[in-house]
């Protein structure tokens, strides 16, 4: 026979009434468990249902003291109303005294509720953030045996590149270490309806086990099963829950509904739960159609599998690179040179770096909520020191310091409960501007970041250590003295030298911990005016930009891109207010191709000798539409840029200074890739200025390392299957979108112009990384450097307040303000000095591993230092001075009658 | 002399049971005669607060009876309605007839 939960048994015991009363309940709910047991029904949960529910409503009474039932008409057999429910009993005696004496002293307590709930507050909004990012990771089963395989390639200075089909085939097929494996690639998916106009999502393409190999099954229809992928499989589709629902309005017959991608027609066959977007951010699902006829060394995939039980990463990385060696010696000309990577599935789509600047984020929070504590724990030394003849006497009554240390640290539960409260409140407020600071960042479909029940439970457990933190020392201190001390010293009012100390260490950990906090938030600051404020070597004013991707199966040939491309720029330059129209591959400052390049006439001993630089595809107009400089020979000419003219490039400045220096870069003849490459030389026709190349990557992070050193390639030499367009126009850029986007619709009513902005968005959102935690550092600073400053206030403030009489008689005795103010000044600069000398130390500690925010900034840059250092030695002064000024008026006869 | 208050609807009903059940009138057969009877489902918390403040009110006392090999060993509640309650009942079913003279067709069941 079962029994009922102790637990359960436990709480009751604690909050029913005591004596028989309270047993007589017990016994009632035990007999009714024994009934329901003998009846097979379900017990466990009941019981507990029932033992919160009573447990609940008996606590609430006691509480508003509604018992109904006082000692008197206890049971005559019962032994008293106190056995049982003694501990909850006394526990709610401390918090109703508690919060007594909060609503005794309103400033203070606020000073406190508010102290907490910005510590708080900022703690829980970062965890947020970083559960949401890091921590929680995809709904996807057992994710941690999710790996991803990939190849790199240090000649090719090539980092995580996919693998080719008949290289995965050969994985497939010699492999021990995974339960299966699966490829996937990503392209975007033109996806027209009769109606409406087509739009561009993201798709991956997927061999037909990657669906059913994340674990998740779909909402609607079902996912594809072996054999539905290869050159002859049917076209079938698996849509997201965002196209389900934005795309077809949550039609529920969309299975086995027909619609159109690139040019084709798919059947929908399912539809995923909402939130799922693997691998990254995509939309839609569909199968490839690689077979055994794709060249070795030709399409390529990501490739997927799922751990077999018992095997390690590391035992699987050996087993890939080992099969990655015979494949290598077998198909010298195109595996030279590159190696396997297997890594975990979200560390592949998760960069470290945005990790390590989460956890260090975090890292700063927690150093806020330190402040915060200090400040909180001081505030409370405070009072504590005024109630030392309360606790005396109550001492002195009988009451046992267990007893009296409880009660003082009820008062900070309760202070940090509601301070806990409003930090829940403002953590939400700050998780949703946040997200909103994000909407229009591509991240990782799992990234969701919500005030949820981890949340709420990790903000309530900072909450109850940051009281219990803040109220310890102070209320085992405030209780530990002794009675006659006590008395003694309220009666004489001398120096509270016995809680100072403390305080002290207390403040300059705060003044400390705000510097270098302080110091981190202005490095990224001035990063963030660096970036916002540098010339990059080109106008982003007044320039519309957008993207398009031309599908082989649409334009087969390259004569057909080329010449829809022409018309496209033809007609917007015919559009009112178009000034110049070009098309690249990358946007300036937003990042480039790498490319290898040999100059004619040159020889390179070894691969690696061949230098690597950046590159990107444009046509004609680049150089016009975003005003950068040719400094010598020319730019493309517009007929440059049809298909069968002589391969030209131009380089910038800082190639040719480097690669060109001992003589006359125009003219020369340099060729992409190395010796074996199928690309033709190109004769080098301008010189551009140098602009800042950016990054695509990483919001921005790491783009102030990338180099100036360029290679621009016309169109008719290397063209591009996905391009941006760039329109320089008279007027707002945005004001023309839609002409742009209905130019190109004429021309082809399958293909959508998409990421349609301004090039200033653009920017920005390619460096949002910046913006975002340069935001999030100096709201962490400036609150640091808030709560440090009333800290050092409240202290020297308290300080003075408790030696008035000391100052009186130093007055009598012939002092004058001057020397006071002197005596106070020195105490607090004393401490100011200490935490900002540790502080800066902290900080440049702290500072190193923040490399890749800052940019264009060192990590020591003295201007940084000095300034912090004196931002923080300003407003320390002011908040010492303050009080300091306040003794000078003492008036000495007060202070001497005063008890 | 009129009463000052009168009983509530659920006070009644507890009242009753308790009646109803006699020897029986222990804490689980109380509110099993509630759900019979009465059709009345009412949570445990609902239901032994109701007995404190009839307590409280004088209109019902109670013993105990120990038990053992049963209920883990904790004793059960007699309950038994007082001279008092029985009053107070009596008024509340007087004051019933009165008010619903005259009625029995609007109340009668169709």
């Amino acid at each position: 026979m079962p029994t009922p939960p102790r637990l359960a048994d436990a709480l009751l015991s604690r909050t029913l009434p005591g004596g028989l009363r309270g047993r007589t309940i017990l016994g009632d709910l035990r007999q009714e468990f024994d009934d329901r047991a003998r009846a097979d029904k379900p017990v466990w949960v009941w019981y507990w249902v029932l033992a919160l529910e009573l447990s609940g409503r008996y606590t609430l009474r006691r509480i508003l003291r509604r018992d109904g039932v006082s000692a008197r008409t206890a049971s005559p057999r019962g032994r008293g109303n106190n056995s049982g429910g003694d501990g909850m009993g006394q526990f709610i005696t401390d918090l109703r005294y508690g919060l007594r004496m909060i609503l005794r002293t309103p400033l203070l307590s606020a000073a406190a509720i508010l102290t907490i709930g910005l510590g708080v507050g900022l703690t829980s909004h970062t965890f947020s953030v970083v559960y949401g990012s890091v921590i929680r990771g995809p709904d996807i089963p057992a994710v941690d045996r999710l790996m991803v395989i990939n190849r790199n390639n240090p000649v090719r200075n090539s980092i995580l590149s996919s693998v080719p089909y008949l290289d995965f085939l050969d994985l497939q097929a010699q492999q021990t270490s995974f339960e299966e494996l699966g490829g996937f690639y990503f392209t975007s998916v033109n996806l027209a309806g009769e109606e409406t106009p087509p739009e561009s999502y993201a798709g991956a393409v997927l061999s037909a086990n990657v669906l059913s190999m994340t674990g998740v099954r779909p909402i609607l229809g079902r996912g594809f099963v072996p054999g539905e992928d290869g050159p002859d499989a049917d076209r079938l589709v698996v849509l997201s829950h965002g196209v389900w629902h934005g795309r077809f309005a949550g039609d529920p017959e969309i299975l086995g509904r027909g619609v159109r991608l690139d040019g084709e027609s798919y059947a929908v066959i399912g539809v995923m739960p909402e939130g799922f977007g693997f691998p990254f951010s995509h939309d839609l699902w569909i199968t490839h159609r690689l077979g055994l006829n794709a060249a070795r060394g030709g399409s390529t995939l990501d490739v997927l599998g799922r751990l077999r039980e018992g095997v390690t990463v590391r035992a699987a990385s050996e087993e890939v690179a080992a099969i990655n060696d015979r494949l290598r010696e077998r198909f010298p000309e195109t595996n030279a040179d590159w190696n396997t990577v297997v890594m975990p599935f979200v560390d592949r789509f998760m960069p470290s770096v945005i990790t390590n600047i989460l956890v260090l984020m975090l890292g700063a929070v927690f150093g806020v909520l330190l402040i915060a504590s200090a400040n909180v724990a001081n505030l409370l030394l405070a009072r504590a020191t005024l109630r030392g003849r309360e606790v005396a006497v109550r001492t002195a009554m009988g009451a046992s310091r267990r007893r009296i240390v409880r009660q003082l640290l009820s008062e900070s539960v309760v202070l940090g409960l509601m301070g806990g409260v409003l930090g829940l409140a403002l953590a939400w407020v700050g998780v949703v501007v946040f997200n909103a600071a994000l909407v229009d960042i591509e991240r990782p479909y799992w990234i969701d970041i919500r005030i949820d029940a981890v949340a709420m439970a990790f903000t309530f457990l900072v909450t109850l250590v940051a009281a219990v933190v803040a109220g310890t020392v102070p209320a085992v201190k405030a209780s530990g003295t002794g009675v006659a001390a006590i008395l003694k010293d309220e009666s004489r009012g001398s120096s509270s030298l016995r809680l100072g100390r403390f305080s002290s260490s207390l403040v300059v950990t705060e003044v400390a911990v705000s510097c270098a906090l302080l110091i981190m938030s202005g490095l990224m600051v001035k990063g963030v005016v660096t970036l916002r404020t540098m010339d990059m070597g080109f106008s982003a004013e007044n320039v519309l930009v957008g993207s398009f991707v031309l599908k082989r199966s649409d334009y087969p040939e390259a004569a057909d891109r080329g010449n829809i491309m022409v018309e496209f720029e033809r007609q917007l330059r015919a559009e009112s207010g178009v000034q110049a129209v070009t098309f690249a591959s990358y946007l300036p400052g937003m990042g480039a191709d790498r490319w290898a390049f040999g100059t004619e006439g040159q020889t390179y001993a070894t691969r690696s000798d061949y230098p690597q630089v950046n590159g990107s595809v444009i046509t004609s107009a680049f150089f016009e539409t975003f005003e950068i400089p040719i400094i010598r020979g020319r730019a493309f000419d517009s007929t440059e840029d049809a298909w069968d003219g002589e391969p030209l490039a131009i380089v910038s400045r800082s190639l040719a200074d480097r690669f060109f220096s001992d003589r006359d870069v125009l003219g020369e003849r340099i060729k992409l890739g190395r010796d074996d490459s199928p690309f033709p030389y190109m004769r080098i026709v301008g010189v551009a200025a140098d602009v800042h190349t950016g990054s695509d990557d990483l919001g921005g992070l790491g783009s102030d390392e990338v180099s100036s050193e360029q290679i621009y390639v016309n169109q008719a030499v290397l063209d591009r299957i996905g391009s941006r367009v760039a329109i320089r126009t008279a007027g707002a850029p945005v004001a023309l979108a839609p002409r742009a986007r209905a130019v190109l619709q004429g021309l082809d009513p399958n293909l959508p112009l998409f990421e349609v902005m301004s090039m200033e968005t653009a920017l920005a959102q390619a460096n949002w990384a910046f913006g975002l935690f340069g935001s999030l550092f100096t709201i962490f600073g400036i609150a640091a450097l808030f709560l440090a400053t009333v800290g050092l206030y409240g202290v020297i403030a308290f300080s003075v307040g408790r030696r008035r009489r000391e100052m009186g008689v130093r007055m009598a005795l012939g002092a004058r303000a001057n020397d006071i103010l002197g005596l106070v000044l020195r105490g607090g600069t004393r401490q100011l000095l200490l935490g900002m000398l540790l502080g800066v130390g902290l900080g440049a500690a702290l500072s190193q591993p923040m490399g890749m925010l800052l940019f264009d900034v060192e990590a020591t840059d003295p201007i940084i230092y000095l300034a912090i250092v004196a931002t923080l030695g300003l407003t320390g002064l002011v908040a010492t001075l303050v009080p300091a000024l306040r003794a000078t008026r003492v008036d000495p006869n007060a202070a001497l009658r005063s008890d | 002399m009129a009463p000052k208050s009168f009983l509530g609807e659920f006070e009644q009903m507890v009242l009753l049971s308790i009646l109803q059940k006699g020897d029986q009138a222990y804490g689980v057969e109380i509110r099993r005669e509630l759900a019979e009877s009465a059709g009345r489902t009412v949570t445990r918390g609902a239901f032994y607060t109701t007995l404190d403040r009839l307590e409280s009110k004088d209109l019902l006392t109670w013993t105990t009876k120990s038990v053992k090999g049963w209920r883990g060993g904790h004793p059960q509640r007699h309950f038994t309605v007082t001279r008092k309650g029985i009053e107070q009942l009596r008024r509340s079913r007087d004051a019933f007839e009165r008010l619903s003279r005259g009625l029995d067709d609007v109340l009668a069941e169709t």
